[in-house]
């Protein structure tokens, strides 16, 4: 019986992050086409509801009515099980991310390992649903994100990999408590590089331009999810917000002082970092065309890997000094 | 397993006479007729060996109208309004071309006025063209704002020439031996204010865009089109002149009186999409120069001759009327048999040519520079498939 | 078109241009000729315009038309062939943007061009042959009535609707009639450019 608060409180925290998550969607489906729409010197939505706040909701109204169309010829169970997969990993990912000083779904000693392993099945679906789709398009996108999922994840890996030889932990919380309210307190001041290596890496890792080979519309239509309609696409969609909310959050907590902040700590310091981050990713989006496929690779095996290696030994030295 | 039908695997007769039956380790993958990049109904098979193309080829047709038909059935004034659908960007140019080759025939005097009047808004439409291309193509080479930029700036542009061609985009202004309707003082001083609105943009599109060191490595060194493959494939315009041949109609054989304004042809040694581009970038400062000339130089006196035959019935023989084109040189060659439709109407549309050097160009290259090379060439397919 | 090059051409294919226009040169080739005229001015680095063809009473006119990166003024190619053998040697050996305009012509009129290495069609529906712009008798004009210009070398008499044995050998001189008349008095000034080489 005393194992039950426990699950309770895990309980508790994914219904809060499922709801987190749609609340999250909702706002980052409103936000980027907002943001994208003043950068191209237009309103953005603005008829559904105060300032377009509706849109998404009937963004998400019609994508939820839309029929489900699988292709003749597409594989039924792989097919439908990849978008699944895809966005249900993404509740485990927050649980162990500390919002608050208190605000955790789950105190766990291997938190950063498990955002870093659950996150790896995202590049699972993204295969499945190119391979099962039967078009020519979709296993191309797959074949791309499979190559550049696996090539970004080392170079993220070493990068967060650093920030946990400082601290000798891979607890997200005492992370957290290791770094101060103040901006100069923070790790991205101490690890500037691993920051940099880890910002791109994450970009590139939620397919998002100048990374977003996968779905790079011109060359291959939709990328994995050209055959998908639906809420099926609308899955894939709300999976990628979600991950760039994750990687913004796991940013936040590693980098930027997670909750910490000047004056009162708590979430709201933790959700304002966030959302800059996202912002930024939203700004490259709109900002930079699309790199190319071999140019993609090369800055990772060229330039992000070495430097994570090295920033990676540098941390060493200094930490065992 | 995936299971396909037999109907499938085979493909149409295009497919077919690519290549019949599955092969080994390659893809053939259908670009379009409905692809994001293929700006139209362009369709393209590839053999994919991976990401790397080892053959190519363009399916053309899916928008043809068959002009030249349409040309030989209709009398020459009712022939006009298909020139502004033939390219629906650079429409003034094939009005240009057409009533060129007529004017040629007829012996017809154009009144200075007139010519003026051609030489703005020809190149106003210019700018409009290269502006769409210059959105579309960052739009394939993956950056979503520069195309609202462009046509926002297009959007003014076509604002004015609405004023007195009384269309947006499939114009038919210039008649036989003139213009349909003269210049208002609303255009003229909306086109200088453009002038300078533009020249206050092109700055900024430079450091937003052609700048960025993601476009440069995009096209740097991309679809390398030397002279002697221009030359073989017939390939005009900003393409010809990105692989460093000056020839623009408007300076080599001056029609109209190009010859009276003080212009400079870009060219650029490069061969490459980057040369293309940058040809195009530096074009549309030239046609603002030439506006602002023409706006300024602009006589007095009527647009249309002063006599015209009622029926329009030139005599027999022949004409070739050629303008420089946004995407290249635009011929029409016209044969009369003395009626009032022509006998014969040929269209030589730049974009042909162009496009048609394309299987030559994409042997052996990645699937995303092959986009890069479609957007730099710079096509329009209605003016491909007429 | 610079003289020296006309006659460089002349001596390629055997018929003559005599007369330049505006810079404009015409040659009137029969079929066997065509190729060697077309190497011959691809070594004067002229591209390829276009192809096209044209239907007459007394066979298929196909116009090549070349101009020069530098040089004004075009050059343009006339061949005649019949109605019966609608044959010609292809071009895309040599220039290859040929190969597109070649196959228009095949959609359009059903002309075959030997050792074309693709002529399948190219703008209209592959299953059918439509050939939309061949005329029907009655609507053919003739050839030498437009373009007096051209003359057939055998049968003078009766060049009207004679178009069963005569026509390979159709060879002319001389330019069209009126190239660029009209066009001389509205644009003055380019004239010297244009014309200086070739008004002997």
């Amino acid at each position: 019986m005393n194992i039950a608060p426990e699950l309770i409180h895990i309980a508790v925290a994914l219904a809060a992050i499922a709801a987190f998550i749609g609340l999250n969607g909702l706002v980052l489906v409103w936000l980027e086409r907002k943001v994208a729409g003043h950068i191209q010197r237009r309103p953005g939505p603005y008829e559904v509801g105060p300032w377009g706040l509706l849109q998404p909701v009937a963004d998400a109204v019609k994508l939820v009515g839309k029929q489900l169309v699988r292709p003749k010829v597409a594989d039924p169970w792989l097919y439908w099980s990849a978008p699944l997969l895809s966005f249900t990993p993404v509740f485990l990912l927050f649980l162990t991310i500390p919002f608050g000083p208190r605000l955790i779904g789950m105190e766990f000693n291997l938190g950063l390992l498990l955002i870093l392993a659950f996150s790896g099945l995202n590049v699972l679906a993204l295969c499945l649903a190119g391979w099962s789709s039967a078009n020519k398009y979709s296993l191309l996108g797959a074949a791309r994100a499979v190559a550049q999922s696996i090539a970004y994840e080392i170079p993220l890996l070493l990068a967060v990999l650093a920030i946990a030889f400082q601290f000798g932990t891979l607890n997200l919380s005492t992370i957290v408590h290791h770094q101060g309210p103040m901006p100069w307190q923070w790790n991205v001041m101490t690890q500037p590089l691993a920051f940099i290596i880890y910002f791109i890496c994450a970009v590139a890792e939620t397919n998002r331009a100048p990374f977003d080979l996968p779905e790079a519309e011109s060359e291959l239509t939709a990328g994995f999810h050209t055959e998908y309609s639906g809420m099926a696409f609308g899955l894939f969609f709300l999976a990628e917000y979600a991950y760039i909310i994750v990687i913004s959050c796991v940013a936040t907590v590693l980098f930027l002082g997670g909750w910490h902040g000047p004056g009162a700590p708590g979430f709201w310091w933790f959700l304002l970092k966030v959302y800059a981050l996202i912002m930024v990713i939203i700004w490259l989006r709109w900002t930079y065309p699309r790199v190319r496929f071999d140019q993609l690779l090369n800055i990772n095996w060229k330039w992000l890997l070495p430097l994570a290696l090295v920033n990676l030994l540098l941390t060493l030295i200094f930490v065992k000094m | 397993m995936l299971h396909y039908a037999q109907e499938q695997l085979q493909g149409d007769y295009y497919t077919r006479a690519f290549q019949a039956g599955a092969q080994e380790d390659t893809l053939i993958l259908n670009m379009g007729p409905q692809h994001p990049s293929t700006h139209g109904v362009l369709r393209i098979i590839l053999e994919l060996h991976g990401e790397y193309i080892l053959r190519a080829e363009p399916v053309l047709g899916y928008v043809h109208r068959m002009q030249e038909k349409m040309g030989e059935v209709k009398t020459y004034p009712q022939y006009l309004p298909n020139m502004g659908r033939v390219d629906y960007l650079h429409a003034l140019a094939w009005n240009w071309a057409y009533v060129l080759a007529v004017e040629e025939l007829l012996q017809l005097e154009v009144p200075e006025r007139a010519e003026y009047i051609r030489v703005i808004t020809c190149e106003l439409n210019r700018i409009t063209s290269h502006l769409l291309w210059w959105g579309a193509y960052l739009l394939d080479l993956g950056a979503f704002t520069p195309i609202m930029y462009g046509f926002a700036d297009r959007e003014r542009a076509m604002d004015l020439l609405q004023i007195i061609t009384g269309s947006r985009l499939t114009y038919c202004y210039y008649s036989f031996g003139g213009v349909t309707a003269d210049l208002t003082p609303q255009f003229i001083d909306g086109t200088k204010e453009f002038c300078k609105y533009l020249r206050t943009r092109l700055p900024m599109y430079k450091d937003l865009v052609t700048d960025n060191m993601i476009l440069r490595h995009r096209v740097d060194d991309i679809g390398i089109i030397p002279v002697d493959m221009a030359r073989r494939y017939g390939v005009t315009g900003p393409n010809l002149r990105g692989s460093g041949v000056e020839h623009d109609l408007r300076r080599n054989t001056p029609y109209s009186i190009y010859d009276r304004f003080d212009f400079e042809i870009p060219a650029y040694e490069e061969c490459d999409a980057l040369a293309r581009y940058l040809v195009r970038m530096d074009e549309m400062e030239e046609s603002l120069s030439i506006i602002e000339q023409a706006i300024d130089s602009l006589p007095e006196g009527p647009v249309t001759p002063p006599k015209m035959p009622k029926v329009i019935k030139p005599p027999k023989g022949e004409a070739y009327g050629a303008v420089e084109g946004a995407r290249g040189v635009i011929g029409i060659h016209v044969i009369s048999d003395g009626t009032a439709t022509p006998y014969r109407i040929k269209l030589r549309s730049p974009s042909f040519s162009n496009l048609s050097l394309f299987a030559e160009v994409s042997e052996g290259i990645l699937l995303a520079d092959a986009v890069s090379i479609l957007g730099s060439l710079d096509l329009v397919i209605p003016e491909i498939d007429r | 078109m610079k003289q020296s090059w006309v006659d460089e051409l002349n001596a390629a294919g055997a018929p003559k241009c005599t007369e330049v226009q505006k810079g404009v040169a015409c040659f009137c080739l029969e079929p066997e000729n065509l190729l060697p005229s077309v190497r011959k001015i691809l070594d004067l680095e002229y591209y390829l315009q276009d192809v096209s063809a044209a239907d007459f009473q007394e066979g298929y006119l196909l116009t090549y038309h070349f101009a020069h990166f530098e040089e004004p003024g075009q050059a343009v190619f006339r061949v005649l062939i019949s109605h019966e053998e609608p044959q010609i040697p292809s071009i895309s050996s040599l220039y290859q943007g040929a190969i597109w305009h070649e196959q228009e012509c095949n959609d359009f009129y059903g002309i075959v061009f030997t050792d074309h290495p693709d002529l399948k069609p190219l703008l209209l529906v592959p299953e059918e042959n439509l050939y939309p712009l061949r005329k029907d008798t009655q609507s053919q004009k003739s050839f030498l009535d437009i373009f007096p210009g051209c003359k057939l070398v055998e049968a003078p008499p009766a060049p009207e609707g004679e178009e069963s044995s005569g026509d390979q050998e159709t060879a002319g001189e001389e330019t069209p009639k009126k190239k660029g008349t009209g066009k001389a008095k509205a644009r003055k000034g380019d004239d010297e450019t244009a014309q200086e080489p070739g008004q002997a």
